[in-house]
């Protein structure tokens, strides 16, 4: 199980995150929504171990960051918002990288880095090196180097953006499969669809604070109408018709 | 002006010309280091330009007390050959450098196209941005070389007139920069036009390094252009291969002094080649501006239908899964790392080879001066001066093959890609990922030169080759202990702040380490030869350091933190008014 308690981050006087709690337990798959600047990436860099928290703790079964960050790094796999990727190598290069990174017995990793590449449909441009890739492609190469320690707790930042309807369709079969066989799934989104479709409880932020956190099916039966009318009200979004309106008025003006 | 830059040009050009500096690998601090080292670079030069008079004040002045002008005049040709070959050799370089923007790209077309702005319009500021981006440096290298310039004009036996000299000097100078601007954009022209799409981008990076390394290499033969009156009297051969002395030509027969043949053919050339080369270049701009489809599509990366490339590279698609399984596979993923991310990346291979290239320029200047080229022929016994500079050139070669090495290993590629460096660290700490770099540098900065020049020693020295290329293998070794002392990063992984210390006492430094290591290393080698027993204690000596340096540095690296940010030195020296 992962458990967070009272995470705090600051940057210098900037505070990023305040004293945010939840838990994550096996087989399930929780989304973090917030708006923009609320503290979702934040809060997925300490949970992957990118960053320390100012105050907190966060520990995945058990083991926390301070104490062993080497342990506690290996039962995670992270899908980063951007994929940022070293584009000069191959899918096959990069695959191969990561998995001797993490020490993965050679003749296992050979024979996943080829069986990934086949599933994630990336093999018929196993000789083209990631900067001829688009931006669905290298979402794969992540998603495969991610999973490809077999990791207890994976952490997804956005990671629907860019891939196409198949891709789309696999991930979130992929996902669904993954919780059913105990992998605990944080899921960074701003996608509400996805959450209601995959996500078994939805933690929202705002300016660096949890302002709800509650199980999917809950919102309906609560009275709080759809996600969105939920995430609407907790993290205080004001009219927009108003301002779309004064955009309007802008560009049409002489 | 206000109106000027209310138009697209303007922007457009500003744009293109910031782009010419941005060399993208660097961070925020970086670039701000970046700009500062180029404004004290700037600084050196001008105070080279300075100290360049002090020299040549006793030489004019031993030259004017002649009772004939002949020796002026013939030392007046070679050094302004020097003065025209310094500009142009900069402006070159500066060229080759900016390789990447001399064309616009597939960037410039995806974004600037989905703007009102016209394709003309694109190349033309592309062009401007380019010919101002040179002519900056054109300007401060003739600025700083202009008192040198004064102070030969206006000897006792200097003709034509000072400002007649001044004058055509400038015209000479600026079509000989223009013709290195051109004949390097017409080269990277014919590259994009000519190449297969495939392989655009791997022949314009190598071509780049090719430049860049032949440049460096030429290095020596400008600096030694004041030494060649004789030859500029005689009109020797070698002036028709020399793009400088294309240009004095054309700078006396400007000012109406050519007076013999060779000046006038010279000029001839000059004239053809600036003519050739402009036109190379601007074709290339014609063509392209017609056919933009060729830098709008990207190259493909690879053939899909051609595994063969992939075939030898260790941590190739196949090779996980074929080899047995390894002890290191940490130590395996990074050296993997290394070696493609040398072989694709055009910035790290043009670090290695322009820096490489300085080493082989001052061997080659070395070996010249020793009369390589005169003993080939006949062979036999070598003299001292030959010998001496063989038993030398290991140790250069390996000095600066190293340092360039390690620096291109310290310059990250998509910095932002570390993460996944950052979440795979080890328990047993980083040792097998800082091996890994240092494997590399030990490979490519001392064995690969050692392997180069092994023929040369073996031809000039006989079996003493064996001894000079041993104790060369244990000066590398040191070599390459010391300079990885404190190296704490993944190599291409962290971010990199150049010009961190004072230029100048790092180029000092620098300076005196190369004197050290090859002098102590090249007599050591020499003392060897002899058969003294106190060599030989020192071989072993210099070998138990070296493994009790490997030891030591195994040791620290346990427990030394990866560096994945570079930082600017903190240490602040406290004046301490008040104590």
């Amino acid at each position: 199980m992962l458990q967070a308690r009272g995470l705090t981050k600051r940057y210098g006087g900037l505070l990023a995150l305040d004293k945010v709690s939840f838990d994550l337990h096996p087989g399930e798959i929780v989304g973090y929504l917030g708006p923009n600047g609320s503290g979702k990436s934040t809060t997925v860099n300490l949970v992957v171990g990118l960053l320390e928290p100012s105050a907190g703790a966060i520990s995945p079964n058990g083991i926390s960051l301070s104490d062993d960050p080497v342990l506690y790094k290996r039962g995670i796999g992270y899908v980063p918002e951007e994929p940022y990727l070293y584009t000069h190598l191959t899918a096959g290069e990069y695959l191969t990288l990561v998995g001797r990174m993490r020490r993965i017995g050679e003749a296992q990793l050979g024979s996943r880095v080829s069986r990934l590449q086949h599933l994630f449909q990336l093999h018929d441009s196993r000789y083209r090196t990631m900067s001829a890739y688009s931006k669905g492609m290298r979402q794969r190469v992540l998603l495969a180097a991610a999973l490809l320690h077999n990791p207890d707790l994976l952490v997804l930042d956005e990671p629907f953006s860019g891939l196409d309807v198949s891709a789309g369709l696999l991930f979130r079969a992929l996902l669904v499969l993954l919780a059913a066989r105990g992998k605990m799934v944080l899921f960074s989104t701003h996608r509400f669809d996805m959450v209601e479709k995959l996500c078994s409880r939805v933690v929202i932020l705002s300016s660096g604070r949890l302002v709800a956190e509650h199980r999917v099916c809950d919102t309906a039966r609560a009275g709080d109408g759809s996600l969105e009318d939920l995430f609407v009200r907790v993290t205080d979004q004001p009219d927009y018709a108003p301002v779309a309106r004064q955009i309007l008025d802008t560009i049409s003006a002489a | 002006m206000t109106r000027h830059r209310e138009q697209p040009w303007y922007h457009l050009t500003r744009h293109f010309f910031n782009g010419l500096f941005d060399l993208g690998f660097l961070s925020e601090a970086g670039a701000d280091s970046f700009t500062r080292m180029i404004v004290g670079c700037g600084a050196v030069f001008l105070a080279f330009g300075l100290l360049l008079v002090r020299l040549f004040m006793v030489k004019y002045a031993v030259l004017s007390s002649f009772d004939t002008p002949e020796p002026y005049r013939q030392a007046l040709l070679a050094d302004h050959a020097f003065l025209l070959a310094v500009p142009m050799w900069i402006v070159a370089c500066v060229t080759a450098l900016a390789g990447h923007s001399l064309f616009p790209d597939l960037i410039d077309f995806r974004v600037l196209m989905a703007l009102p702005v016209s394709r003309r319009l694109v190349f033309a500021t592309k062009l401007l941005a380019l010919t101002l981006f040179t002519g900056l440096f054109m300007l401060a290298a003739h600025a700083a070389l202009l008192p040198l310039l004064l102070l030969m004009s206006v000897g006792r036996w200097a003709e034509p007139p000072w400002p007649l000299q001044l004058t055509t000097h400038a015209a000479a100078g600026l079509l000989g920069s223009a013709f290195s601007v051109t004949a390097v954009t017409a080269l990277h022209g014919l590259v994009v036009l000519a190449a297969p799409r495939g392989r655009q981008l791997a022949v314009s990076a190598a071509l780049r390094s090719a430049t860049l390394g032949l440049l460096i290499v030429s290095l020596p033969m400008v600096l030694r252009l004041p030494g060649q009156a004789r030859a500029f009297a005689d009109g020797s051969a070698w002036l028709y291969a020399a793009p400088p002395a294309w240009f004095l030509g054309l700078e006396r027969w400007l000012s109406g002094d050519a007076g013999t043949a060779p000046l006038i053919h010279l000029a001839e050339i000059a004239g053809a080649a600036l003519t050739i080369a402009a036109g190379l270049a601007g074709g290339s701009y014609l063509v392209l501006y017609r056919r933009f489809d060729r830098v709008m599509s990207r190259p493909p990366q690879g053939d899909a239908q051609s595994p063969r490339r992939f075939r030898w590279m260790p941590g190739g698609l196949s090779s996980p899964a074929t080899t047995t399984a390894r002890r290191r596979p940490v130590f395996d993923g990074t050296r993997m790392f290394t070696r493609i991310t040398l072989r694709r990346s055009v910035l790290h291979q043009g670090i290695v080879v322009a820096l490489s290239a300085v080493g082989v320029g001052l061997v080659v200047n070395n070996l010249m001066a020793a009369d390589l080229a005169g003993w080939m022929p006949r062979r036999g016994s070598a003299g001292v001066a030959l010998t001496t500079s063989v038993i030398w050139a290991p140790f250069a070669l390996m000095f600066v093959a190293s340092l360039a090495v390690r620096l291109a290993l310290a310059v990250p590629i998509e910095p932002r890609a570390n993460w996944v460096f950052r979440m795979t660290e080890q328990h047993a700490g980083p040792v097998d990922q800082l091996d890994a770099a240092l494997h590399t540098v030990r490979r490519l900065g001392a064995v690969v030169p050692l392997v180069a020049i092994a023929p040369l020693e073996w031809l000039v020295l006989g079996r003493d080759a064996i001894g000079v290329v041993a104790v060369a293998l244990l000066f590398g070794g040191l070599l390459v202990e010391i300079l990885m002392r404190d190296w704490a990063r993944i190599p291409f992984t962290c971010s990199y702040i150049p010009g961190k210390g004072f230029v100048p006492q790092t180029v000092l430094t620098g300076l005196l380490s190369f004197v050290l290591f090859t002098t102590s290393g090249a007599v050591l080698a020499r003392v060897t030869l002899t058969g003294h027993r106190a060599a030989f204690a020192l071989d072993a000596m210099l070998f138990a350091l070296v493994l009790a340096l490997g030891r030591y540095r195994r040791s620290r690296w346990t427990d030394t933190p990866l560096a994945f940010e570079d930082q600017l030195p903190v240490d602040v020296n406290p004046i301490r008014l008040m104590e």
